[in-house]
């Protein structure tokens, strides 16, 4: 199941050094994303949790970013935090130099309308809408939608376009959230664990969808996984521990998703 | 050990469950409640009725017997019945024509107060303690009427006012009588024809002396309107029939004795009477002959007196023409006598003169003597002077013829001289010769001088006679005036005699012409006492023949006189409760269907809630089950869990429905009846029933739901469910239709009908919202336009007036003058009320005889379909729908009325025409007359003023307040007893009606109570199962507008959906509704406003509006990162 689906990908060989995480290039404007001392803590009655706390990165326009970490690290407050989902306790945010940190609840929503695509880990397909209306659905809120047709050609499903998630794979939903996502055409495309519930050749297609995703579109892609593996095709890895990041490496040595292995 | 454990634990997860799900819990809790509440409320809301009503019957000993006998009772009828029940009281009742004093007039019963049965309820004042005060109505008259007066009108019959002690009753209470449950008062004969209410006075206050009914009441303890109470009075009954037969024959035995007595009494009477008055007559008779006489004999007498009288007046005119005769007799001897003094008058002169003569004549006598001697004297004297003369001339002579002689005289001179002395001696001789005669006169006048004396002597001699004669003369005279006084003072005597003679006469005369007077009444008298006599001897045979065919008749009559017809009258006669039973099943007539809807839907709501509940928690099954519990106990948990709401719902709705619900209706029929306070009812049947419905809809349900999933194994329990398919609907194969709609729109529509048991329950619940709207609006549309539809379209004229007595030339005239400058019409006809003769008894109907002409103008006659219907020709007769429907009646067929005197008449059906508020037959005048042989009395007048309730004219309708005026200008008529304004009527009519208001708000009230717990709990799931759907959309940047239409638009759509079905289904609940509650007088309209349906559609999506909006806030409250999780 090696090699599957690369007609779809170029291989990027562009090849980076892993550059430390660096202060000076954590500057709010010049970064894509920005994350400033971001804290975040969840109040339950008396109990108060920090999930965040201190959490500090950035990331360039059209890099293709891994954040790893292990179950609870606070990779998933992360992805709510930048994905417009919560909001945070302290700290900054910034998107392409708009500071995301400071919206209201219906600014993050047109936020999340048109800046951000998101990737579910259960697809999260409409079920009640075949493949093509799922991503009509993300694509007739937006401004500048990518046709939805197209869109989903361009992940390969064209001829299952008139089928409803039920009667498609794990792989095949994951490839129209994607498309759906994409279809939006953000400025960010959000992606939770997308290979989560796949089996491995499927995780790994959809993978590779990503990162092609990333170079030919030159979108700026965020997976956020527990698998450190999938760090190795990043173009920078964030790592996540105990709710602050201990690590932001820029990856010198990308690796094709074909051959990576977990 | 282990069991109980287990057993806690999973009751700990329960209660954790319901806390965690409360909404969820609440929904079956509150659907159930809804359910129970509506079915036990309704339910029992009858019953309470009946047992508010049953206690308040039995407390006020409501009788069970009303028997009547045609003659009536007396002590000893109700003495004889005494130990056949808990009590029996005889009692009075009559109708009356009252007022108050203040113009006005109606008519009440009055009955007499009774102590042990039909027992009064005093609302205020006190009982009577004289009989000349009376208790009043609660529905007549207020708590102000205290103290007031009520007079028996002056237009009632004298037999009519002989039944009371007085005619004025102080009024000192008001008082409710459980023989007036309802408002409905009844007919009368008397006045308007409808009794305004009743009054009770004490026994006394009745002045007969027997009773006209009696009551009879058991102490029991049957249920009103029960097979038990109709099986029981059924047996009573018969007893009964024979006891008041018997009853009624003490009376009628009484009164057959005491009839024969007054018979026998009458007859002696009539034979004194007739011996009496003949004797009477007798005298009569005698007295008039005796005045006869003596009328003749005064006759004579006065003939008498007159004829003496005449004679009088004859010798009166004799002795006047006497003394008339004396009086001129008396006249000549005056005369005479005057004449005889005034000759001795004269007679004394001529004496007087003549001795004044006389001594005249001796005077001259002695005056000659003297003169003659003088004479002689001088004679003698002269003779001597003369002869000394002659002596002296011869002298001188001689001296002058000495002197002549002498010469010394001249010749001439002593011629001269010679001359004087010849004249000397011839003057002595001349005076010689006178001296001669103056001798010789001397001689005669001597001589004549004695003749004189002897002539004076003779005289003297003669005037001495004349004396002496007119001495006796005068004697004579005196004695001539004292008989002339005499006479005269006769005279005087006499005139004065006739004078009193006079007076006597004409005192006489008077007296004669009063007597004459006297004696012409006397004849008259007479003769008033022939007619009088003639005429008391007529009147006396005819009294007596009339006494003897009175006396006849009675005897007759009194051979006639069958045994009493009695009645034994139940309950099911008096209008208050027989009407309260068909009341009160119209509430039951609703308890019946709607509760069953209700239940449906709960346990719909159980079925859908349970599932989803079931689902969700597949995995908590699965793995329980891979636990080892077993599928009992797992089971146990999901019917603990519907079980307890359903039972906290069942207990909370049945106490809430049970309580609220009778207050409500009974608040609502209150207006309808007189309101005891509604007695809480706790029926343990019902409550045992809801119980088990509300748990075999949730547990049930439950089972049912559980029963799949946990068919299943425990691994494929534990895999995240597979989730619903997608799925095309039937629209999109019709890719016209499916090409037009929003992509949104699309979406919404596959999500309607992807989840079928949702979209069924959803419509099922807004349409079961929509329908009861419709019904509870319907209700109220149905009865409350049913004034609008009778004033509005049947009777189309404004004013009723009714009239004492028939309309006559001299009313019309008033009212002429009176609808001057009003533009209107009127139509007077007869309104009565008779019988529909029917197989099974009588219904009673009120009859119009009009004519074709004019009633046409002011009563509209048509069918339901609006097809006009044609004033019924002789022998025909236009009905109303309702009293067709009731009979079956149709057009050709022949119905038979009946009026108080029995007297039929038998009409054929030519129509039958849209009515709403009481039956009607209506016939022409003509009919009654060919009928009944006599002219109707038109005692009503319909009066209709233009421009009102014609819809084709565009004029304004006439102003209500003119309308009052004019009925008041009516009033003032004489002739008038009442007006009745249709306004008026309609408005009253309206009022009642209100009292549905409640109902409607009721029903209205839990239609929004289902609508809400249907959407609440629907949306509930619907937004639960697609929790993750929702997040994912928020995800991907859907304003919450459009979060809120992608997730409502559904509900909006279905609940358009379940709006358009529950009109339909409204309008056969109404229907079914309508029919279960059919009331005796009025005829529903059933029908449901186009408004209503509005209001309802209306109102249904305001529902859902709101419960959408109630919900919003739980979308908003869906958290996004929902949309991260997996697949539960």
């Amino acid at each position: 199941m090696k090699g599957f689906v690369l007609y779809f990908f170029k291989l990027d060989a562009a090849k980076e050094d892993f550059t430390l995480f660096s202060q000076d290039r954590m500057d709010a404007m010049s970064s894509f994303v920005s994350f400033q001392n971001v804290q975040k803590v969840y109040k339950t009655g008396e109990l108060a949790i920090q999930a965040l706390h201190d959490v500090n990165f950035v990331i360039d326009k059209g890099e293709f970013c891994v954040i790893v970490g292990a179950s609870g690290a606070g990779k998933t407050t992360i992805l709510n935090i930048l994905g417009g989902m919560d909001t945070l306790s302290g700290g900054k945010v910034f998107l392409d130099g708009q500071e995301v940190s400071s919206y209201d609840k219906k600014k993050l929503t047109t936020y999340r309308r048109y800046d951000v695509g998101f990737v579910f880990q259960f697809y999260n397909l409409v079920q009640n809408l075949t493949a093509l209306e799922n991503v009509e659905l993300a694509a007739q809120i937006c401004r500048e939608p990518l046709d939805a047709a197209t869109v989903l050609e361009q992940v390969g499903l064209k001829e299952r376009a008139g089928n409803f998630p039920a009667q498609l794979s794990g792989g095949e939903q994951q490839r129209v959230a994607i498309a759906r996502a994409l279809a939006k055409n953000p400025k960010l495309l959000l992606c939770d664990e997308p290979t989560g519930a796949l089996d491995y050749n499927t995780g790994k297609a959809v993978l590779k969808l990503l990162q092609s995703t990333c170079r030919d579109m030159g979108k700026t892609v965020i997976v956020i996984t527990h698998n450190q593996a999938l760090t190795a095709m990043a173009d920078r890895v964030i790592t996540v521990k105990s709710g602050t990041v201990v690590s932001m490496v820029k990856n010198e040595h990308i690796v094709d998703v074909a051959e990576i292995e977990w | 050990m282990r069991e109980v454990g287990k057993k806690t634990l999973l009751r700990k997860s329960t209660f954790r469950e319901i806390w965690s799900s409360l909404g969820r819990f609440m929904a079956i809790f509150a659907i159930i409640a809804l359910g129970v509440g509506f079915y036990a409320g309704l339910t029992v809301a009858k019953k309470a009725m009946l047992a508010t009503v049953k206690d308040y019957l039995n407390q006020h000993a409501f009788y069970d017997f009303r028997l009547i006998s045609a003659l009536g009772f007396d002590e000893e009828s109700v003495e004889y019945l005494a130990d056949g029940a808990s009590a029996v009281e005889g009692a009075v009742s009559f109708d009356v024509l009252y007022h108050l004093g203040d113009g006005g007039q109606g008519v009440v019963k009055a009955y007499s107060i009774t102590e042990q049965v039909n027992t009064l309820k005093l609302i205020s004042g006190r009982m009577p303690q004289t009989q000349d005060e009376c208790l009043v109505d609660s529905k007549l008259l207020g708590e102000s009427a205290v103290g007031s007066r009520l007079y028996l009108s002056e237009d009632n019959e004298e037999e009519d006012l002989e039944h009371f002690a007085h005619t004025a009753y102080t009024i000192v209470g008001v008082v409710q009588s459980p023989l007036y449950l309802q408002y409905e008062r009844g007919n009368t004969s008397l006045g308007t024809g409808r009794l305004d209410g009743f009054v009770y006075l004490p026994r006394d206050g009745f002045s007969v002396d027997y009773d006209t009914e009696i009551y009879v009441w058991f102490d029991q303890e049957y249920d009103l309107y029960s097979q038990e109470y109709d099986d029981f009075i059924e047996e009573k009954e018969e007893v009964w029939e024979g006891l008041t037969k018997e009853a009624a024959q003490i009376r009628y035995q009484a009164i057959l004795e005491e009839a024969e007595t007054e018979l026998a009494d009458a007859e002696a009477e009539l034979a004194d009477k007739r011996a009496e008055g003949e004797a009477e007559l007798a005298d009569a008779a005698e007295t008039l002959w005796d005045a006869r006489e003596k009328l003749a004999e005064g006759e004579q007498a006065l003939k008498d007196a007159d004829d003496e009288i005449r004679e009088g007046e004859q010798t009166l005119s004799e002795k006047e023409q006497e003394l008339e005769d004396a009086r001129s007799t008396i006249a000549e001897k005056e005369q005479e006598l005057e004449d005889a003094l005034k000759t001795i008058a004269e007679g004394e002169a001529e004496l007087q003169k003549g001795e004044e003569e006389l001594a005249d004549g001796k005077r001259q006598c002695e005056q000659g003597d003297r003169e003659l001697e003088a004479g002689k004297q001088e004679l003698a004297e002269s003779q001597a002077a003369l002869t000394a003369q002659a002596e002296q001339l011869a002298a001188q002579k001689a001296g002058l013829q000495a002197a002549a002689a002498a010469g010394l005289i001249s010749e001439q001179e002593l011629a001269a001289g010679m001359g004087a002395i010849a004249q000397g001696e011839q003057t002595i001789a001349v005076y010689q010769t006178q001296l001669d005669q103056a001798r010789q006169v001397l001689d005669e006048g001597d001589r004549e001088l004695s003749e004189a004396w002897e002539e004076i002597l003779r005289a003297e001699r003669e005037i001495e006679e004349g004396w002496k004669a007119l001495a006796d003369a005068r004697r004579e005279a005196a004695d001539g005036r004292k008989a002339l006084d005499d006479a005269k003072q006769e005279i005087i005597d006499g005139e004065k005699a006739i004078a009193d003679a006079k007076q006597e006469l004409a005192e006489g005369r008077d007296t004669l012409i009063e007597k004459e007077a006297e004696f012409e009444d006397a004849k008259r008298e007479y003769a008033d006492g022939e007619q009088e006599y003639a005429d008391a001897l007529r009147e006396f045979e005819e009294k007596i023949r009339e006494a003897e065919a009175e006396l006849a008749d009675a005897r007759e009559e009194l051979s006639e006189l069958e045994e009493p017809d009695t009645y034994v009258l139940g309950r099911d006669t008096n209008v208050g409760y027989v009407c309260f039973e068909n009341d009160s099943d119209i509430v039951a007539g609703i308890a019946n269907i709607f509760p069953l809807f209700f239940f449906l839907v709960a346990a719909l709501v159980c079925i859908t809630t349970m599932n989803r509940m079931v689902e969700e928690q597949r995995t908590q099954i699965g793995v329980l089950k891979a636990l080892g519990y077993g599928e009992a106990a797992i089971m146990s948990k999901y019917m603990t869990y519907s079980g307890l709401a359903a039972v906290a719902g069942c207990v909370a709705g049945y106490f809430a429905g049970t309580w609220g619900f009778p207050k409500v209706v009974w608040f609502g029929y209150g207006i309808m009846y007189q309101a005891a306070p509604i007695q809480y009812l706790f029926d343990w049947k019902l409550a045992v029933i809801s119980v088990t419905v509300s748990l075999l809809c949730s547990i049930g349900t439950t089972w049912l739901s559980c029963r799949v999933e946990l068919s299943q194994a425990a691994a494929a329990l534990m895999r995240p469910r597979a989730p619903k398919a997608g799925k095309r609907v039937l629209l999109e194969r019709i890719p016209f239709l499916w090409k037009r709609l929003r992509f949104l729109q699309k979406v919404s529509l596959r999500n309607i009908f992807r989840y079928k048991k949702r979209l069924f329950m959803m419509v099922l619940g807004i349409s079961g919202c929509t329908a009861l709207l419709v019904t509870g609006f319907g209700i109220k549309d149905s009865i409350a336009d049913v004034a609008g539809m009778q004033f509005g379209e049947i009777q189309i004229y404004d004013l009723g007036v009714s009239l004492q007595d028939s309309v006559d030339e001299e009313f019309r005239r008033r009212l002429d003058e009176l609808l001057e400058g009003w533009n209107g019409s009127y139509t007077c006809v007869m309104e009565k009320n008779m019988d529909l003769v029917w197989k099974s008894g009588a219904e009673s109907v009120i009859l119009i005889t009009g004519t074709a002409q004019e009633l046409p103008e002011f009563i509209d006659f048509h069918t339901e379909d609006g097809e006009q219907i044609a004033y019924p020709g002789t022998g025909e007769a236009v009905i109303s729908d309702k009293l067709a429907k009731e009979y079956h009646l149709q057009a050709g067929d022949s119905i038979t009325l009946r009026d108080e005197n029995m007297r039929s008449l038998e009409v054929t059906v030519s129509g039958i025409y849209e009515n709403y508020i009481y039956d009607y037959v209506h016939i022409s005048e003509e009919t009654w007359r060919q009928w009944m042989q006599e002219e109707p009395e038109r005692t009503t007048v319909y009066l209709k003023l233009l421009g009102k309730a014609d819809a084709e004219q565009s004029e304004p309708s006439v102003e209500e307040g003119a309308l009052h005026e004019l009925s008041a200008a009516l009033m003032q008529l004489e002739q008038v007893v009442n007006v009745t304004l249709n306004a008026d009527t309609m408005e009253r009519i309206s009022n009642m009606m209100a009292s549905l208001d409640i109902i409607v708000l009721v029903v209205i009230l839990c239609a929004a109570g289902l609508a809400f717990i249907v959407l609440y709990n629907l949306t509930n799931i619907n937004i639960t199962e697609r929790i993750r759907e929702i997040a994912t959309i928020k995800v991907l940047g859907f304003y919450k507008k459009e979060t809120v239409s992608y997730v409502f638009r559904e509900n909006i759509l279905l609940a358009i959906l379940g709006t358009a079905a529950g009109l339909g289904l409204g309008h056969f609940l109404h229907r079914f509704v309508m029919n279960e509650i059919q009331v005796d007088l009025m005829n529903f309209d059933i029908y449901v406003k186009p408004v209503s349906y509005c209001y309802s559609a209306v109102l249904t999506i305001a529902f859902t509006w709101f419960v959408d909006k109630f919900l919003e806030g739980k979308l908003e409250g869906i958290n996004m990162t929902e949309s991260l999780k997996s697949v539960d």
